[in-house]
């Protein structure tokens, strides 16, 4: 599992950390049953504060993406199929704010609003 | 892996015929005839196991002929064969050179002793006992072994070049880390499990038999192997900005190189056999490689032109991995050579 940090970005780097597991998912790197390799290694690998890593894990596992089984640690959920079948979905939504002239970070920036509006229907 | 300097090519590969499948066909073809001329009827019982004491198992005739050319042809031509596409394309390393001559080692083996235990038993003339058909068996095999081994043309390393991989683009601050595993391929890890649990059975099995000598040497060698496999089944690996680490998932071996010792980073398909010798931990000259299957694998060299190959299905990820470190080490040597 490949995981990029970047102490000097603006985000957190705990967001950084599950932001690499849901890339990997989201791209079926992992699937449901893989084993997220132990908060301690991930520490000592990337240099960082074993609780950053903790509060990765704690954060992907609130969203239902990861499941902490005994003996086991962490372990990608059965959940992180509807992920990776977003996957062609969001490649559209990319190929259609590029037609429109729209960065990465404007359409983020309107999913973001699209999924704090109320829903009408 | 220059052109410049090949040898010609189709005398390695002739060689290599002749010593690992043409000698084997030739040494158990005369084997298997001697014992059936020697055979008067292949139902007849003959001694197959010599113990302590003399002989204590019997079976029929026909168990050594069979035994010459499983063993003395058979085996032989799969290890042989082995090398056999590698040469042909053009692959050169001391491993290729040795299959073959392992291969005429092996059928001498097995000829000379399964002909001597049928003359020492049914030969007319010939009564010299198994303790001189076994000395006389390993004899020949390691003299034979050393003249196929003489006989071919000495080979200076050509392995199929690795595969560069570009290094993962990353920003100056940026860490990178990938930690994952190399496994064992699916067959080999049955074949392991199952070896473990025949030796298990055999084992207890002993012990139920009262036999306290055997059952404590079948127990020990029961341990051993199953040691030996869970210590080469699975390998944690991580690739991070100190370098690449590989540990056995029980701890030993491990191995190590840091990243200012990553001369060169790529991926090669790797055929263990041909390659390595092999499967498992395999240290040859040149290499040392952690040999689980054959297939993708990474591909380090040292400073000091050693490689290090490791099996692993996304080697592609981790030598872009090391490439960056690699990158991103030479630049902070770099920035400190200007402070």
């Amino acid at each position: 599992m490949l995981i990029r940090i970047d102490p000097t970005a603006e985000t957190d780097l705990y967001e950084q950390i599950a932001d690499s597991v849901r890339e990997d998912v989201a791209a079926a790197r992992l699937v449901a049953g893989d084993r997220l390799p132990s908060a301690r290694e991930v520490a000592q690998a990337l240099d960082v504060n074993l609780h950053t890593v903790l509060k990765a894990y704690q954060a992907l596992r609130e969203e239902g993406l990861v499941e902490m089984r005994r003996g086991r640690g962490a372990v990608i959920a059965p959940m992180s199929a509807a992920v990776a079948e977003l996957a062609a979905d969001a490649g559209a939504l990319v190929a259609r704010a590029r037609e429109l002239g729209l960065g990465t970070e404007a359409l983020i920036a309107a999913v973001r609003q699209a999924a704090r509006a109320p829903r009408d229907t | 892996m220059s052109d410049t300097h090949r040898n010609p090519a189709d005398r390695v590969l002739r060689r290599a015929v002749d010593v690992g499948l043409l000698v084997p066909a030739l040494l158990t073809g005369a084997a298997i005839a001697l014992q059936l001329v020697a055979i008067d009827d292949l139902a007849q019982q003959l001694v197959t196991h010599w113990g302590p004491e003399g002989p204590d198992g019997y079976g029929p005739a026909w168990v050594y002929p069979v035994m010459t050319l499983l063993g003395g042809l058979v085996l032989p031509s799969l290890l042989a064969g082995s090398a056999m596409r590698p040469l042909a394309r053009g692959e050169r390393s001391p491993m290729l050179r040795l299959m073959p001559a392992l291969a005429a080692s092996l059928a001498t083996l097995f000829s000379a002793l399964a002909t001597g235990m049928v003359l020492t038993q049914v030969g007319p003339s010939f009564d010299a006992g198994v303790g001189w058909v076994l000395a006389l068996a390993f004899g020949a095999a390691g003299v034979v072994g050393w003249v196929a081994w003489a006989a071919q043309p000495s080979q200076d390393v050509i392995v199929p070049a690795a595969l560069p991989v570009d290094a993962l683009g990353a920003g100056p601050h940026e860490r990178l880390a990938w930690i994952g595993r190399a496994e064992l391929g699916k067959g080999a890890g049955a074949a392991l499990v199952s070896a473990c649990v025949l030796l298990a059975g055999l084992a207890v099995w002993t012990w139920a038999l009262a036999d306290v000598v055997a059952a404590a040497i079948t127990t020990g060698v029961a341990i051993l192997v199953a040691l030996l496999a869970a210590a080469m089944t699975v390998f944690h690996v991580r690739a991070d900005r100190t370098g690449l680490t590989v540990r056995s998932a029980v701890g030993f071996p491990r191995f190590t190189i840091p990243a200012a010792d990553i001369a060169s980073v790529g991926v090669i398909d790797v055929a263990g056999l041909a390659h390595f010798g092999g499967w498992g931990v395999r240290v040859i000259p040149g290499a040392t490689g952690v040999i689980l299957r054959n297939g993708t694998a990474l591909e380090v060299t040292r400073g000091s032109g050693r490689r290090f190959v490791l099996t692993l299905d996304d080697a592609a990820t981790v030598a872009a991995v090391l490439g960056a470190v690699r990158a991103s080490q030479a630049g902070g040597a770099r920035d400190a050579d200007q402070d």
